[in-house]
């Protein structure tokens, strides 16, 4: 009778758990807004912005099958289970990371939800289930070009279908309890503190610094992929190639243990592997989810919670000008929530590490790496477009508006000039893209010796591409501009605008990047690259002119 | 001091939210803007406030018309919404800093403004914490205080007493009366008929985004002897719903 009453219980709570997920994924897909929006402007922006991840995702998917491809084209097929589990785990890794906070903890309608009759762990499991489908997911754009790679050249016996194909729904389990470990962990630590939000950022930051760099001392020592082939007669180098498989393998394995049991086990037909490696992360999941549940409301309450220290005296303040004003509550909007510093600030922060890295490591390593003869001379010329490509993903003008979300009433109602508002949100934009364009245009100088005319080269295209990315940004956060976002983080990360704002700035620098390199145009790749360099100045300054005068959105 | 004329708003969808609504709010004056719930206050309201476009009718802040100089009308207008969504990441006093900011309030004006007001709704020990701990009330206190800062010639409130303690409501109805004697303007909308026949001078009803009713309330009680403002609202309501059902 009571195991009945108990399975009837347990029936109940994933019946509500699924209601949640469900929830969930209704607000996080846009579906009501395909069915019942009748604002087409907003209908349409959901199809673009939902065609525009479509396109990202096929783009990923078909990487990851060119990359298997050129595993498999020179006979290292056996290490593309192990470098599928890797490359899927590491991405699972490090996207679950930064949604942990707001996604399981301090989410937009935890007092609603803990205020149902509904128990903690079913809360727990149903955004732990939410973030595995969305993490399954882009395992399966990983793993099933991979494995499909595998099975054509490897052709191996039926049991690997079965085992790959469960695989599929394994491999996100680890590396997503891994971060939510993580997030907890800084979640629990910033909770702790009086600068919460200033805290999880830069404790989030410094994991993903760990998390990238961790991988490179591994590789240390090891042979790089140029010396595969042999650089006189461009022949495979059998010598090589015959000592090169297992030392990847070595260096996977050591990168992550669990990869060698499912390698093992899909490519030996190992079931004892396959099976150990399921119960490791069913276990791990579970234990997770069941410790969590005992602190789970006092984590959430430590964070969403704020000191009142109720002691305060009115001293002399200071009387600043409007822009400044606004310039100063814009810069304080982003730094002051995790979920958009460590998401909008992220390409600063990884020019700055490529740039440090460069100078500890120094460019002729990086060049005996590679086996690209001249590369040191490449790496002068696209310097600038380097250092551009990853300042330029931070483009806080295209989305400042549009995170006023709904303190927009105040923008709309107090006596703002556009002018005053959008020279605000280009200044928090240089604020965070200019120091560091110098700061890594220098060490890159200094690394590379760039001497006078390369070093002004390098300093002025990061410049450039960021005030030219910033007044581009004004223009798209005033056309794309919506207030009526219900959960920043997905806002940030999925929204059109955000993903407009960071990725346009890229593609540009590629084009131009190329268009100086390549060697198309029968002149020095320096004066190319001013010439480039004039040309968006001059675009930028009527850009901005232009807009300067356009009403808010 | 606020001028609406012929003003109509319909939603995309076709739902005409406000209908050819046209009232006069003079100098000096507390104007009740009463209704029920959608009937078309705050549409008015934030249309007034510049926070929303339209397309019909005229709406004119000490002449200036809101459409055609915006800028004009904002700065000697202050608004306070239904729901107070501040800036939470700031603190009570950043925030009032950054209102002060906006309109170019002297370094000392805006210290002892800030102090009279936060004094006054009892606030100013908690400016040093952030907005995001504050409660509803509070927020509301600290939009009221941050609305005050310039001096506007023309309030324009959505339901300010909502969230309010009991205290904090006598403090901003004197508060109000205060202001209207120096020669400003109130225009506000609640649905506390009491408050309203105690406070407003005028007030107009609007009943499914239609003007049911504008004027004095001397002229009201005169109208409709021994009765009241929540008799004169009952009766519009009921008698609209009749023609309705007779219609349908």
């Amino acid at each position: 009778m009571d195991d009945r009453i108990a399975q009837m219980e347990r029936k109940q709570e994933w019946k509500l758990c699924w209601f949640l997920v469900k929830n969930r994924l209704i607000a996080q897909l846009g579906i009501n807004t395909f069915r019942y929006e009748k604002d087409k402007r907003k209908r349409n922006n959901k199809i673009v912005t939902a065609v525009a991840i479509l396109v990202c995702l096929f783009m990923a998917a078909g990487y990851c099958s060119a990359l298997a491809y050129g595993y498999a084209y020179v006979g290292l097929w056996a290490l593309i289970p192990g470098i599928a589990v890797v490359a899927s785990s590491l991405l699972t890794l490090l996207f679950t990371m930064f949604k942990t906070n707001g996604e399981l903890f301090g989410f937009s309608d935890y007092d609603l939800v803990m205020s149902l009759p509904i128990p903690i762990r079913t809360i727990i499991n149903s955004r732990l289930l939410n973030m595995y489908l969305w993490n399954t997911f882009f395992t399966l754009l990983v793993m099933v070009p991979m494995g499909i790679v595998y099975a054509l050249f490897a052709k191996p016996p039926v049991a690997f279908y079965l085992l790959w194909f469960s695989g599929l729904f394994l491999v996100c389990l680890i590396p997503t309890i891994l971060a939510a470990i993580i997030g907890a962990g800084i979640t629990a630590i910033s909770s702790k503190l009086r600068h919460t939000s200033a805290i999880a950022t830069i404790l989030m930051i410094v994991t993903v610094v760990v998390i990238v760099v961790l991988p490179l001392t591994f590789t240390q020592g090891n042979m790089g992929p140029g010396q595969l082939f042999d650089s006189e007669t461009g022949n495979l180098n059998e010598e090589v190639f015959s000592a090169l498989a297992p030392q990847i393998s070595d260096v996977i394995y050591r990168l992550y243990p669990p990869a060698r049991l499912f390698s093992e086990a899909v490519t030996g037909g190992k079931w004892l592997s396959f099976l150990l490696f399921a119960g490791a992360s069913i276990v791990l999941y579970g234990s997770f989810a069941a410790l969590l549940s005992v602190k789970y409301r006092r984590m959430n309450t430590a964070l969403t919670s704020r000191r009142s220290r109720a002691d305060y005296r009115l001293e002399t303040l200071q009387q600043g000008s409007m822009r400044v004003a606004l310039y100063k509550k814009t810069i304080l909007r982003i730094l002051k929530s995790s979920i958009t510093a460590t998401n909008l600030l992220v390409g600063c922060v990884m020019a700055v590490l490529l740039s440090i890295a460069l100078l500890v490591v120094g460019p002729e390593k990086l060049a005996e790496g590679i086996q690209i003869p001249n590369a040191i001379f490449y790496f002068k010329n696209a310097a600038g477009y380097v250092i551009a490509a990853m300042v330029v993903m931070t483009n806080t003008a295209a989305v400042s508006l549009a995170l006023e979300g709904k303190n927009i009433w105040l923008i709309k109602s107090l006596p703002i000039p556009p002018k005053t508002l959008y020279d605000s949100y280009l200044m928090t934009n240089l604020t965070f893209t200019i120091p560091t364009s110098l700061i890594c245009s220098v060490l890159f100088s200094i690394s590379l010796k760039a001497g006078v005319v390369g070093t002004v080269i390098t300093i002025l295209t990061p410049l450039t591409f960021s005030l030219f990315t910033a007044v581009i940004g004004i223009f798209i956060g005033n056309r794309m501009a919506y207030y009526d976002w219900q959960d920043e983080t997905q806002f940030v990360k999925q929204s059109f605008m955000s993903m407009l704002g960071m990725l346009r700035g890229m593609f540009l620098v590629v084009i131009c990047g190329f268009i100086a390199l390549s060697g198309i145009f029968p002149v020095s790749a320096n004066l190319i690259t001013f010439i480039i360099n004039i040309l968006l100045l001059v675009f930028a300054a009527a850009l901005y002119v232009h807009e300067s005068s356009r009403p808010i959105r | 001091m606020l001028t609406i004329h012929n003003f109509s708003k319909t939603y995309k969808g076709g739902k005409k939210a406000v209908d050819n609504l046209s009232l006069h709010v003079e100098r000096g004056d507390i104007y009740g803007f009463i209704g029920h719930n959608g009937a078309g206050k705050s549409t008015t309201i934030k249309a007034v406030v510049g926070v929303l476009d339209y397309e019909e009718g005229q709406i004119l802040i000490d002449g200036h018309d809101v459409k055609t100089e915006p800028l004009a009308c904002k700065r000697i207008t202050a608004y306070i919404p239904d729901s107070p969504d501040l800036y939470e990441h700031l603190t009570g006093i950043q925030y009032l800093n950054f209102i002060s900011d906006i309109f170019d309030i002297p370094s000392q004006a805006r210290e002892e403004r800030i102090k009279k007001n936060a004094d006054a709704f009892e606030i100013t020990r908690d400016l040093g914490d952030l907005i995001s701990s504050y409660s509803h009330g509070m927020k509301q206190k600290l939009a009221i205080i941050s609305a005050l800062i310039h001096k506007p010639r023309l309030l324009v409130l959505d339901e300010p007493f909502v969230g309010l303690d009991p205290k904090a409501s006598v403090t901003l109805r004197n508060k109000m009366r205060e202001i209207c004697a120096s020669g400003s303007s109130i225009f506000f909308s609640t649905h506390v008929l009491e408050v309203a026949e105690k406070l407003c001078n005028k007030v107009a009803m609007i009943h499914q985004g239609k003007l049911a009713f504008a004027g004095t309330i001397e002229a009201l009680l005169r109208e409709k002897e021994g009765g009241s403002l929540e008799g004169l609202f009952m009766e519009i309501v009921n008698h609209e719903n009749e023609g309705a059902r007779e219609d349908g």
